[in-house]
């Protein structure tokens, strides 16, 4: 009796636990389902913000670039979230952030502990359908997410190759044409833009400014202006050191450590010219050849008890005023620039060239300095001599680049020759192919020194992009059809502290950074990137390239 | 009689709930893969990829062994059993300021169209998800690569995946990318993808996601 009273009990209260049970589970796939859209929404509000951030490059005022930005935010939203995902509606993109007054699509504000951060706060909500809590009367759940993405301004130089060569390859317009593109990248009014151009001088077209597409000029979708750089004609030597010691000068001057401050550098060749003071104020000696004509401010000869003191040096250059802390001022006496021959010309110098240029016609490219240099033998008239009137040259430039750094020389130790005390001299010792030898190495170095010079510098230290422009014989070059030396690609790649520099190595035309022995990156410090272009017609896709990763950066 | 109830409810709940976890996560490393991708993780290096087979614990990504240098193709990974399939790319809108960079006389041929900039794919790229051979929502792009001396127009992308004539090139077309944008993008503007196929062949009797997820993620 007791059995058959029990039977049907295990059925009853299996029953009765369908009610508990069913919501449980209903529970469960609806949350499901939640996680589902929430993880999905929270994705494409990330995509959105992201986006959004990156088009405040774009406009020409600050309010056309908010605008932009909104309008990307949305535009990727969409596209990561399409209309009715997971049967969602009533989708809506509601950015309530107390920086902006109300409610709109994302907010744009500044950082408010540093000047050069630009903030995009991004909010959307959905409504998300349910399945079984309904039975329960919530019909719809809404679901939100948000997002926070950062734009840094940027600061730039652009560092810009205005050699003979650039012009015997008919590159110059191209040039002009892909750094025009490349300020059009960047947001007018918020980051900041300059640029030198260098031959065996430099000449500073403008320190960094927000007003830069007016003032260099500029191509993008909004249209294009001319400005500072369609000015730019090309002739003359390659003084890379000093041009990036000038473009890095105008870095330090703005000092906006908060923003991302890089060079943004473009040769199309191997350096050549730098820039020394020949009067060793330590020693208080000349580095003149005992055999040197050269008269100073006396009409002394340097045998003739000339050249002995500060005060009777003749003045072959006026000096230099710098613009920031990071380079002493170049003092007026017996500095100029020193040009030495391409490898495929040979061996051989040229001498003396006034390092800043007045403007960047050809008129104002090499300079020759042999009127102020009354005496000196100074080859003016072919590229077919040594040097008969130094007897050494400073192991650094006039802005502190070392062509003999104690870490890690691009090409090694250069020979030097003992002065008084500890000091050294580059030695300009043996026959030309010796003085030529030892000079080259140390002009190299000298680059890639002032490039780490940029990156480590301990207030504002900077990035370093580099394009090499392969010219018209690459990648095998004959007589016939050579107009230089193409870039030393380990010594860009070491500029820009690059180890996988090869996007655009195709076909292989150098070795990347890693497999090469001299090759040295650094991982504490600002890491840019190295393009080469194939061409002069891929100038634009290397600077874009350029601006692409610069806006990665920034944000 | 109650177990006939039960245990398909709960086997249904199961399944269902094993897939909608799978495809959350699969959300997640999408986004991951994004984020590191624009921020400039190489994905042509073995590196870069072995950090993304982690993010994909329990997908079953394989990227086969380890190999030196860039390679935007290391997507041959069936024969090891890769369950899943990644895309990464950059596309850009080609207008007349680009095509103006061109010599003249030069037809751009990619005008008023999305192209790749950048394409690299790696784990299985014969992967089905309900029978069906997995493929780019952005198109397929038939990007043949360059090796030794080869050049444009004889191959397409060098071993970055980067594409060397994107502005001529008609193979570089991102013949979908339209259809994701609700306003077209401006002359040079470039998008960031990141494409995520995952099959789930052990869970593949469930009504959705049935045998896999895709994902695909803008930045």
């Amino acid at each position: 009796m007791r059995r058959q009273k029990q039977r049907g009990v295990t059925l009853m209260i299996g029953t009765m636990s369908m009610i508990f049970l069913i919501p449980l589970i209903g529970l469960g796939i609806d949350v499901g389902f939640l996680f589902a859209v929430k993880s999905k929404l929270q994705a494409a509000v990330d995509g959105g913000a992201l986006a959004a951030a990156r088009a405040l490059s774009i406009g020409a005022t600050t309010a056309s670039q908010q605008a932009s930005a909104q309008a990307h935010a949305s535009n990727w939203f969409s596209a990561n979230f399409p209309s009715g995902y997971f049967g969602t509606h009533t989708t809506a993109m509601a950015t309530n952030n107390p920086n902006c007054s109300g409610t709109v699509v994302a907010c744009v504000y500044n950082d408010p502990g540093n000047a050069n951060l630009q903030h995009v706060a991004f909010t959307a909500t959905t409504q998300v359908d349910t399945f079984f809590m309904k039975w329960f009367g919530y019909n719809y759940t809404v679901v939100g997410a948000s997002s926070d993405a950062t734009r840094r301004d940027v600061v730039a130089m652009m560092v810009l190759d205005r050699s003979g060569s650039m012009n015997q390859s008919s590159a110059c317009p191209n040039l002009i044409s892909a750094a025009k593109i490349f300020t059009g990248q960047f947001a007018a009014g918020r980051d900041y833009i300059g640029a030198v151009s260098f031959s065996d001088g430099t000449f500073l077209h403008s320190a960094p400014t927000t007003n830069f597409q007016t003032v260099l000029g500029y191509s993008n979708d909004a249209g294009t202006a001319s400005g500072q750089l369609d000015t730019i004609q090309c002739n003359g030597g390659t003084g890379t050191p000093e041009a990036i010691a000038i473009a890095y000068d105008q870095l330090a001057k703005t000092n906006l450590p908060g923003a991302l401050n890089m060079i943004m550098f473009e040769t199309d060749g191997l350096p050549n010219t730098m820039v020394f003071n020949w009067w060793d104020s330590a020693n208080n000696v000349a580095g003149l050849a005992n055999t040197s004509g050269c008269k100073d401010a006396n009409a002394k000869t340097i045998a003739g008890g000339g050249f002995n003191s500060i005060g009777a040096l003749p003045n072959w250059t006026n000096g230099h005023t710098m613009s920031s802390t990071a380079y002493n001022n170049v003092p007026k006496g017996i500095v100029a620039s020193m040009y030495s021959y391409d490898p495929w010309q040979g061996f051989g110098f040229y001498l003396a060239f006034n390092p800043w240029q007045a403007g960047v016609n050809t008129a104002n490219n090499s300079i020759y300095l042999g009127a102020s240099s009354p005496g000196c033998q100074w080859q003016g008239g072919s590229l077919t001599t040594n040097i008969t009137d130094l007897a050494w040259t400073p192991l650094q430039d006039v802005y502190g680049n070392q062509m003999n750094p104690a870490t890690n020389p691009f090409q090694g130790s250069v020979t030097t020759v003992n002065g008084a005390g500890s000091t050294k001299y580059l030695s300009l010792a043996g026959s030309t192919q010796t003085q030529w030898t030892n000079y080259h190495k140390g002009v190299l170095n000298a680059t890639d020194n002032a490039a780490y010079q940029v990156r480590t510098n301990n207030n504002l230290p900077a990035y370093v992009f580099g394009i090499g422009l392969g010219g018209n014989c690459t990648p095998s070059c004959t007589a016939a059809n050579r107009t230089g030396d193409p870039p030393d690609y380990i010594l860009m790649q070491r500029m820009a502290n690059d180890p996988n520099a090869d996007l655009y190595n195709t076909p292989p035309n150098y070795s990347s950074c890693s497999s090469e022995p001299t090759c040295v990156t650094y991982g504490g410090q600002p890491q840019g990137t190295f393009i080469f272009s194939y061409n002069k017609q891929q100038l634009v896709q290397a600077f874009l390239s350029i601006s692409s990763q610069v806006l990665r950066l920034s944000h | 009689m109650l177990a006939f109830f039960l245990v398909p409810t709960f086997l249904w709940m199961f399944i269902n709930s094993m897939n909608m976890i799978r495809m959350i996560e699969a959300t997640e490393v999408t986004r991951d893969i994004g984020n590191q991708y624009i921020h400039g993780v190489d994905y042509t290096t073995y590196e870069a990829q072995a950090v993304a087979q982690k993010l994909a614990g329990g997908f079953g990504l394989q990227i086969g062994s380890s190999y030196a240098g860039n390679n935007p193709y290391n997507d041959g990974n069936s024969g090891t059993g890769s369950n899943a399939w990644i895309v990464v790319a950059e596309i850009m809108f080609v207008g007349n300021q680009s095509c103006a960079a061109l010599p003249m006389g030069t037809t751009c041929t990619n005008q008023n169209k999305y192209v790749f900039l950048q394409w690299a794919d790696f784990g299985n790229k014969s992967l089905q998800i309900n029978g069906v051979q997995v493929a780019s929502a952005l198109g397929t792009p038939n990007l043949t690569l360059c090796t030794g001396n080869t050049q444009y127009p004889s191959c397409d992308i060098n071993s970055n995946g980067m594409t060397l004539q994107y502005l001529v090139d008609a193979n570089a077309q991102a013949t979908n990318a339209a259809s994701f944008f609700q306003t077209q993008l401006s002359d040079g503007q470039v998008a960031y993808v990141a494409e995520t196929f995952f099959a789930s062949p052990d869970l593949n009797f469930s009504s959705y996601p049935a045998g896999g997820i895709h994902s695909i993620n803008f930045f």
